[in-house]
């Protein structure tokens, strides 16, 4: 049973004009988060009136770990151990009904507008956020390294599954290494020289290591590495942004 | 805690899984190498990890202690009062960020082993195999390397994140403590967290679709209520106990009940997976209903 919602990228919205955004800073161990609402009064007197509340929650997949805050505040701030999480968190802001409560309809589109009122349980997420992550893909996919070994200007690409997952070290000649934190174009010739190596997986069966990847790429609709078609610089410039070089002439 | 891994260890650990389990014309005897050196003993044993693994310069790191050596049951499948221990052993000095790496557990093992807390027979400790005598030698062979991969630390190219909650057992026993007394919390005295202990043990068809979806996916089934709702509700019934079908489904249907809803009290969430328990004993039952006619 479906009942109204606000999606902050517009996918879905019940209400006529309502429009929600917020803003989120994350750091080690702690994430900010102010909610906005525009053209839902209604709603925001929901929350004045203790009947719904602004949440955020935290997680992290790989140490099964959760939390969450509640607050009648826009503003939450939002701590947890460190040691908690690995790698990747991800960001669930929204607001939530705390008790079962009636939606004022004349904020409501048409449709609902013409039920002789609209309940809603306890627990259902009236505003959805977009969901964060704490890191940008591409970047928790790349670990570089610097490689004494390697001529001036060479890099060389790993796999490394030791945690559990997917990830590429890259190992660079260290007068390019020192450059990598800046230079863009270095760091996107990482990424597809990553993908790259993907199309020669070795393996008939599925291999669980890359899962993880696997979702990445169907979130993002790039085509499968497996496929004949599969482009490691297209995928990973839609991915990331290549800066071209300008020369003079 | 451990120093942090080095880019180098998690490069040799892939290609060293990758080698033990690729089909090629070396694998067999790439495999026999490894079990050799199994059966020749703990220091063999040792030696060879550290060297296939790049693991030798965290030899003098800090270790998580054992109290004594353990029987070859209680390393095979440890007890829930081992399991217990285990956690409170660790409580200190294991934090979730590391127990969640399966290079972690490699490292750990090979202390273990060196230090003969696992006794020396080691074949019987980590090669449990479904292979009969009769099945191809090459098979049995492949099959007798995974289970040592999975039971030292986890087979990531087979199984990815899921094999060091679920491979291997004193990882899994860990774990599994961690999430009890996170039960025993959320679950507003249902539960204890010796209770919902010995739920997610012996009833051990739950803990893999449980741990499984919620790593897979950023899953809602992580969500500390609604995971304690699930696990009460499975240590209050006897019918999931050996169907992991079941199991799986009733958690991913738990999940896409609470996509939109966060139950906001205990009672809305025994509720929800009470709910959801029954339909999918009931899908389960039209099913088993249409293969009989």
């Amino acid at each position: 049973m479906s009942f109204p919602q606000l999606f902050q990228d517009g996918s879905r919205n019940d209400w006529q004009d309502a429009v929600y955004d917020c803003d989120i800073t994350i750091d080690r161990g702690v994430a900010f988060i102010e909610h906005k609402l525009k053209n839902a009064a209604g709603l925001e007197q929901l929350v004045q009136d203790g009947k719904a509340k602004w949440s955020l929650e935290v997680r992290c997949p790989r140490t099964l770990f959760s939390t969450a805050h509640m607050s009648r505040e826009p503003t939450i701030m939002l701590r947890w151990d460190p040691s908690d999480v690995y790698e990747e968190i991800t960001i669930f802001p929204g607001m939530i009904a705390v008790q079962e409560l009636e939606l004022p309809r004349q904020e409501l589109t048409k449709v609902w507008q013409e039920a002789n009122t609209v309940l809603v349980p306890a627990g259902w997420q009236l505003v959805r956020g977009i969901t964060y992550s704490s890191q940008a893909d591409s970047s928790s996919l790349l670990t570089f390294q610097k490689d004494e070994t390697l001529d001036e200007g060479q890099m060389m690409i790993q796999e490394n599954t030791s945690s559990g997952s997917l990830k590429f070290i890259v190992q660079l000649a260290p007068d390019i290494y020192e450059n990598i934190s800046k230079n863009r174009t270095l760091q996107v010739a990482a990424l597809i020289g990553a993908l790259g190596r993907l199309h020669n997986q070795p393996y008939e069966e599925p291999n669980e290591a890359y899962l993880g990847l696997k979702y990445i790429f169907e979130q993002h609709g790039f085509t499968p590495w497996d496929e004949s078609d599969f482009d490691p610089a297209y995928t990973a410039t839609r991915w990331e942004r290549f800066t071209p070089i300008i020369l003079d002439d | 805690m451990l120093e942090p891994i080095e880019p180098s260890v998690g490069i040799a650990f892939t290609n060293w899984q990758r080698d033990l389990i690729r089909k090629d014309e070396g694998l067999l005897e790439r495999q026999e190498a490894m079990l050799q050196a199994l059966e020749r003993g703990p220091e063999p044993f040792c030696n060879y990890l550290e060297e296939h693994l790049a693991i030798g310069s965290y030899r003098n790191s800090p270790k998580l202690s054992l109290h004594r050596e353990l029987t070859l049951n209680e390393v095979s499948n440890p007890p829930v009062e081992l399991e217990r221990e285990l956690y409170e052993l660790w409580e200190h000095e294991l934090t979730p960020n590391e127990a969640c790496l399966p290079i972690y557990w490699y490292i750990m093992h090979t202390a273990w082993i060196r230090s003969l807390w696992f006794g020396s027979d080691l074949v019987k400790t980590f090669v449990h195999t479904s292979r009969s005598a009769s099945d191809p030698m090459e098979n049995q062979v492949d099959d007798r390397a995974r289970s040592v991969m999975r039971r030292v630390g986890g087979l990531v190219e087979e199984r990815g994140k899921v094999s060091v909650f679920s491979d291997c057992p004193m990882a899994r026993a860990w774990w599994r403590r961690r999430i009890s007394i996170s039960v025993a919390e959320y679950s507003e005295g249902t539960l204890t967290a010796d209770q919902a202990h010995i739920a997610l043990h012996k009833k051990s068809a739950v803990w893999e679709p449980l741990v499984l979806n919620s790593l897979r996916r950023v899953t809602v089934v992580n969500n500390p209520r609604i995971r304690a709702a699930i696990v009460a509700h499975i240590a209050s019934v006897d019918s999931i106990v050996s169907s992991g079908k079941i199991c799986t489904r009733l958690v991913q249907d738990v999940a896409r009940r609470c996509q939109f809803f966060t139950p906001q009290t205990w009672q809305d969430a025994m509720e929800l997976v009470n709910s959801s328990a029954a339909s999918v004993q009931a899908k389960a039952g039209e099913s088993t209903n249409e293969d009989n006619d």
